[in-house]
This record gives C-alpha cells, structure tokens and sequence, in this order.
C-alpha cells in the first residue's frame, strides 16, 4: 500500500527577502543587551524589524519563549497553525504563526547556531509546541513548588503590566525534542547546545516576548528525580538588535 | 504520592496517575447507558453542547469519515480550557481509550475522557502507521484552510466554534486561542520532518468515540471542510455526525486524586474563584 502524502499546502514565503537580510547582518546594530538571571523570567518588547537573539551563556539551557502582539497580545503564538503550517520544530527560516483570526508570520528564525548530534528518534532543538512546566507539575513529580516555567512567564508578563491570562502555549527553545512517531510520545533528549549558541528571530510586527529560564535546566534529568539543588540552571542573554530592513506586510 | 498502581506503564514525558479499573468498570456497563439527547450535526456551523459531570458524549459518524473539531470550556469560568499542548506532554499527540483532555491553568484537571474509540487503521498502513484523533493539528485554523486552497465563502472549523463562542457573549479572540482536537482525523508523523500531513481518515460509517465528562462542560464541535481529510474541493459537502448525550454514569473522580502532591491554587486564583487578572508575579516567586 503507497504511503498517502496527505494534504498538499502552498503558503508563500519570500526567502529572497530572509536571505538578503541574513546576509547584511553584520550590519545590525546592537540595541541591547540583558542577562536574564538562571531560573527566573523576562518580558521585553521588539519593535517591528528588529531582531531578538536569545544566547546561551554557559551550557544547555531550556527556554520556554511566549510571543504575542505588541499591539493586542491577545494575538500570539498558535502552535496548531504553526505545526501545520511549520512542522514541530523550529529552526532557520521558520516563521512563527499567531492564533486566529489574525494567523499570521509574527516573527522569523534567521539563526540557530545548535547543531544537534544525530540520534535514532532524531530529536533537535527547539519545540514548537509542549506548553511549560507549571506548579502542578512540580507538586506532583517532587512535592516542591520552585518557580516553575508559568510563574516566571507570569512574572514576565507582569513586567509588562499583564496578567497570567496572556501567558499562552510557548515554545521550548533549547529544547532537544521529538514526537515518537509509533507511540507519537514526547521525547525528550540531552541537550546540545553550548556556551555561545543562540537564535535569532526578525520581527514581522512590534511583538513582546516572554521568556521562562526553565527550572529544568536542559531537561536531561527525570523531572521526578529533580532536586532544587542539583539541576544546573544558566542565565541567557538577551539581545536587540536593529536591521534597518523593513518588514513585508502580510496579507492574506 | 498517590497509589502506585494508579500511575500507569507509559512513556510519556508528563504521565500522570489514572484509575483505569474506575474506566474499565464503565465501558463493561455500557449496556446501561442511556441517551438523554440525540442529534445531527450535519452542516458547517458548529454545535455547543452542554455536559454534566459524568455524563457521556458520544460522537457517532453516519454518512463516513467526517474530522470534528472539539474544544471543551468550564461553561462557569470560560478560563477554563482545553489545553493541547500539556495533553500531548501526557498523553501522546494522538487520543485513544483512555486518553484524557486536559484543562488549562490555574486548575489544570481532566476534562474529558475517552472511553470508546472504534476507528481502526489498516493492517498495512506504511513502516510508520497512520493514528486518529490528534491532540491538536491546526486543520481548524484560517491560515491552514487557506493554504490547503480552501473556498474563502466556506467557514473554517475556527470560524465556525468562534461564532458558538460568540453566542455566548465570550469573545473568540480570548477563549479559541489554544488548539483543538480534532476527531476522527487521521495524520502520520514523519520520523524525519517531524511534519504530520493531514491524512484521509480510515474512519467509517458507524464509527465512533464516547469521551465521558469529568466536569461540567459546554463543547464546541465543529466539522472540518476538509471532511474526510481529503484536499479541499469547492463546495465541501459535510457528512452527518450524530450527537448524543448519555444520563450521567458515574459521579467523577474528581482531581487531584487522594494523596496526591497538589499546589495552593489561591497563587492564582482571585476572589471569584477564578484565574486573577491581576498583573503581578506569584507571590513568593517573583523574578
């Protein structure tokens, strides 16, 4: 029996445009820069064509990333419409989708430095999908409530002056992942990535970004087996940069 | 910690404890159950259905392979929502027997669950087989509609669950902004890509599912233009899907079960019982 190859999709995509920006950007300009501490939460604001780049400073560090309109965040990443539109994971070239009705390219990848070692379940970095760990999580697996991923993006968002209720499925940037594609379980691998590494997203429209340093360090280690005082948690750096390039309005 | 024999052999990266024993002795009752409402869900616009806590939903296909999208809300607090993307962390991308659909924060319980699901694959369906009922895919959304060169004069199963949601005076953009599972679909997750194509469902005629409330609940249901899954064709034409609601069962388990490592919800929840919107950090883990 032929395999069906299911419904064929044409979404359209500029990669002249990507490519050309790529290859100016040793002319960005660094706007600024903050180290965002291990184990805690930021929020921050890009305008329309400016990048973001999110930088490993030490080691493998999990980042659960939210990203919504600046301008009515509650348009914000929508993993259905990015998973079938983008598949699971996200790399160069990836654009990241809203929910609807608006469903459009709120940013772009143009850089992801981690080059993931090849593995039989061929995991790599960087989910578009699995929500965060969250105190229920924690409490059950461990009997301890340390700041989990939804109290640091709440903690973001506060930072901006919203509230939990905008905190929304995010993706695991960092995270060395996969869906088992018998048991279509999630799979969870050592992470690859190294002081150094980063990924860098081109902003489509103004956009706020919330980000958890997740207390699960790489996530290497049974979330049951997790103590406190074990798990290596790293800071991440925070990059704005300007481009000077304007974005193309998307239309549908 | 919960009874040991609750937590079950699984893989999953976020298993949590289940009573299956609690499962198995309703569906060998089966025979009891009794339909309170029966209907037709026929054309593209949706249907909200009302469940009490422990009442049955079953969705019965009449005409064929035909995906419903399916969004289950806390009808008191609308909050209180399907959560996909922590349901695939627990359950695997793809529902079955027993695979529970999570509600989102601050409560995080089940909200339904899956007791009957007759949809069989072939025998010979590929190295990498073909599975139903994803957790969530995105075939619901505008964009996906679009980009499959779907009709524009033909709601999008989004469109189509925002205007129930509408009707209730709770605004879409708020409360349809997570995922929904899409039943009956049929999709195959690619080793390589990590891409799950929508696929023709092997659904059939008389096939179905029967997800038992955990809680009281309103579901969105919706049909798929894509009908069966197959690409779009100008005028889509839905297949019947017959709606029942079954008289309640069994009282649920209820959430957490005894013993159970649970966090103080008043970190999250107001006065009102429901999720603050206050703009502050969970006190106690500020960053």
């Amino acid at each position: 029996m032929a395999v069906q190859a299911g419904v064929a999709i044409n979404v359209p995509f500029d990669r002249d445009f990507y490519e050309q920006l790529v290859a100016k950007r040793e002319s960005f300009s660094l706007v600024s820069s903050h180290e965002v501490p291990a184990g805690r939460g930021y929020g921050f604001r890009v305008e329309a064509g400016q990048t973001f780049r999110l930088v490993q400073t030490a080691a493998a560090q999990i980042i659960d990333t939210c990203f919504a309109s600046a301008d009515d965040p509650r348009e914000h990443h929508h993993s259905g419409t990015q998973v079938a539109l983008e598949g699971t994971q996200v790399t160069r070239l990836t654009r990241v989708w809203s929910n609807p009705p608006w469903n459009r390219p709120l940013c772009t990848c143009i850089a992801d430095t981690v080059r993931p070692a090849p593995n039989a379940a061929n995991t790599r970095e960087h989910a578009a999908h699995g929500a965060h760990c969250n105190p229920h999580l924690w409490t059950l697996y461990t009997n301890q409530h340390p700041r989990s991923c939804y109290d640091n993006l709440r903690a973001g968002f506060a930072q901006l002056g919203y509230s939990q209720r905008l905190i929304h499925d995010n993706q695991n940037l960092f995270q060395n992942t996969a869906l088992d594609p018998i048991t279509s379980d999630y799979l969870l691998g050592e992470g690859n990535s190294q002081a150094g590494d980063y990924i860098e997203f081109y902003a489509e429209i103004p956009i706020i970004i919330v980000i958890s340093i997740c207390p699960h360090g790489t996530g290497s280690i049974p979330i049951e087996d997790w103590d406190g005082g074990q798990v290596a948690v790293y800071p991440v750096l925070v990059e704005i940069r300007d481009t000077n390039v304007t974005p193309t309005p998307w239309c549908t | 910690m919960p009874d040991p024999a609750l937590w079950q052999d699984t893989t999953h990266l976020c298993p949590k404890p289940l009573d299956l024993a609690f499962y198995q002795r309703l569906v060998a009752d089966q025979g009891s159950w009794q339909a309170r409402l029966t209907t037709d869900l026929a054309g593209f616009d949706g249907l909200a259905v009302e469940l009490e806590a422990g009442e049955l939903l079953r969705l019965r296909l009449h005409d064929g392979a035909q995906i419903v999208h399916c969004y289950p809300l806390n009808p008191a607090d609308p909050d209180e929502r399907y959560w996909a993307q922590h349901t695939v962390t627990t359950e695997g991308l793809f529902l079955t027997r027993y695979g529970r659909l999570w509600g989102s924060m601050a409560r995080h319980r089940p909200m339904l669950t899956f007791l009957e699901d007759t949809v069989t694959p072939p025998r010979r369906d590929g190295a990498v087989p073909g599975r139903h009922h994803p957790c969530f895919s995105g075939s619901s959304t505008p964009a996906f509609w679009r980009a499959a060169g779907g009709a524009t004069d033909v709601p999008s199963g989004w469109h189509q669950m925002a205007a129930l949601v509408e009707q209730r005076g709770w605004d879409p953009k708020s409360i349809l902004d997570k995922d929904d599972a899409c039943l009956f679909q049929k999709g195959r997750l690619d080793p390589h890509t990590q891409h799950v194509p929508l696929l023709p469902s092997d659904a059939l005629a008389g096939d179905r599912v029967t997800l038992f409330a955990e809680m009281n609940l309103v579901v969105m249901l919706a049909l798929s233009p894509f009908v069966d899954g197959s690409p779009p064709v100008a005028v889509p034409q839905p297949r019947t899907v017959e709606v029942s609601v079954c008289q309640q069962v069994a009282e649920p388990l209820g959430w957490p079960y005894p013993n159970m490592g649970y966090p103080d919800l008043d970190l999250y929840l107001d006065n009102a019982g429901v999720r603050s919107d206050e703009p502050v950090a969970t006190a106690g883990r500020e960053s």
